[in-house]
């Protein structure tokens, strides 16, 4: 497994930081699939439908097939929720943390917030190019280089227990 | 001395654990307002 380097282990404001961002993105993440998971009517559909750029064509051959769009479900609610309490608990959170920057890179290429480009979906916020989704993809980049689980985390345990 | 070291280990066991488990109350914390907001819907 990959260590921090002794300077972050020393650092606890550098350390803590990092902690704290894991279990803030675990916290977001855990929210997202559950949220999903208990609305009987969630479907990823209306967010597919409104796709544009370069994955606009598949996002219409998944929602026009009702077991693709079965499967883009069932992904996105468990492994938002299984990245989420992955992160939070710190449990093989460096794997977690790279699932979830993909997840969240797709998400970003499926709308992206480029010029010219019109969603019929009311946004949270103005974005041009940069936005939410690719602020959180670099922040579980972090995650993914600076791993903290076996710092403060059950990756920790995991850890001492294959060494013993 | 044997025991002063016993204690040491003891104490090292102890600092791992809630180490490891640190992060478990917010989990708690995370469930429990989630139990607040569906009881709600």
């Amino acid at each position: 497994m990959r260590q921090l380097d002794s300077s972050i282990m020393a650092n606890r404001c550098q350390l803590y930081g990092l902690v704290t961002l894991r279990v803030l993105i675990g916290w977001h993440f855990l929210y997202e699939g559950i949220s999903k998971i208990i609305n009987p009517y969630w479907s990823s559909a209306a967010y597919l439908l409104d796709s544009k750029w370069i994955f606009s064509g598949l996002a219409k051959t998944i929602v026009s097939n009702p077991n693709l769009l079965g499967i883009s479900d069932f992904v996105n609610m468990w492994a938002l929720t299984l990245v989420g309490a992955s992160l939070l608990l710190g449990l093989f959170s460096r794997y977690s943390a790279l699932v979830g920057m993909g997840f969240v890179i797709l998400y970003f290429l499926f709308a992206p917030p480029f010029l010219g480009l019109e969603y019929s979906r009311p946004g949270e916020g103005s974005y041009i190019i940069v936005n939410k989704n690719l602020i959180e993809a670099c922040a579980l980049w972090v995650l993914y280089a600076f791993p903290t689980g076996h710092v403060i985390g059950l990756d920790r345990l995991l850890t001492k227990s294959e060494s013993n | 001395m044997s025991e002063s070291s016993n204690q040491q280990n003891n104490d090292m066991k102890r600092r791992e654990l809630l180490k490891g488990l640190a992060t478990v109350p917010v989990l708690g914390l995370f469930l429990v307002n989630l139990w607040q907001k569906v009881g709600n819907c």
